[in-house]
């Protein structure tokens, strides 16, 4: 990931989650790997978005605790946590990284070059072996008042 | 006199916070519409009667450029205001949307001002004022 890409990331980031989801978030710098970063081993959720634009293709993605989830989208929705609908949750989850990947690009990519697909839910079971350590390449790791997420990028560009 | 809005978006989450920020601006809405995707939101501008539509451009199926533009050739919808609602915050999408016949945009994220705001300007509604009317860069005219 370019460092005008993490910046933009990082804005995005703190943007979406302190304005739509009143969650103030600092970025960790420590370089942990994703796996590591959810040590205490909370089943996770997230989302992930197709980015496709000439020769470049990739996705971003935005994993969370169930926890943090649920959190996020009582704030959202401003209902308590028991009204919560699973559905609700998955929904919010997803809105979270269309909003992260779309103010991201639109500070990097002005020309709209890259184009965002549909965010498509993620669950943490359903990752192929080896998936959340792909992640680790450039994940941003996003730390809340009482939880943790991570972040991140992929772009690949064809030969 | 009350109007009834149609929002138009793929996440029910994200419409049911459009229509929150919308209800506790203090608009005399009559009936809120949902709508997941363009080809929805035709079927029901078909069958109901819509002041306002704010629209989301990333949807599956129909998307909300084709949407608007699906809506503009239609002479029974064409004067209906749109408000764009979108993540997509490039300039190549702002100018298809201008082109396309779009009063206004937000990009998301938004404070429930920048929703306020656009609306204000395009309904002519007078609003109870519950939170303050701070300006906001998030909104636009086009």
């Amino acid at each position: 990931m370019s460092e005008e890409i993490k910046k933009a990331m990082h804005q995005a980031i703190s943007d979406v989650m302190n304005k739509m989801f009143f969650l103030p978030v600092q970025i960790n710098l420590k370089g942990l790997a994703v796996r590591e970063w959810f040590s205490n081993r909370h089943p996770l959720i997230g989302a992930e978005v197709g980015l496709t634009g000439g020769r470049l293709s990739g996705y971003s993605y935005l994993m969370m605790p169930g926890a943090a989830a649920r959190e996020m989208t009582a704030n959202f929705l401003g209902i308590a946590e028991k009204e919560m609908k699973a559905t609700q949750e998955r929904d919010t989850v997803k809105e979270a990284l269309n909003m992260i990947t779309g103010n991201m690009l639109s500070q990097c990519d002005k020309k709209g070059f890259l184009r965002i697909g549909i965010p498509r839910l993620i669950n943490e079971n359903d990752l192929p072996a080896g998936r959340l350590d792909a992640f680790d390449k450039g994940a941003i790791l996003i730390e809340t008042e009482h939880s943790r997420m991570a972040a991140g990028i992929v772009l690949r560009r064809e030969a | 006199m009350s109007f009834n809005v149609l929002i138009v978006d793929d996440s029910s989450s994200m419409r049911a916070v459009i229509k929150k920020t919308i209800r506790l601006s203090g608009f005399d809405v009559g009936e809120y519409l949902e709508a997941g995707d363009g080809r929805e939101a035709l079927e029901l501008l078909s069958n109901k009667w819509v002041d306002l539509v704010l629209s989301d451009i990333n949807m599956p199926n129909m998307n909300g450029l084709e949407f608007i533009a699906e809506m503009k050739k239609n002479e029974l919808f064409s004067s209906i205001p749109v408000i764009m609602v979108t993540t997509e915050g490039s300039e190549k999408n702002i100018q298809e949307s201008i082109r396309l016949g779009a009063s206004k945009y937000i990009k998301k994220p938004f404070l429930p001002e920048d929703i306020k705001k656009a609306m204000h300007s395009l309904v002519g509604e007078e609003v109870r004022d519950v939170r303050g009317d701070k300006e906001s860069d998030a909104s636009g005219d086009f």
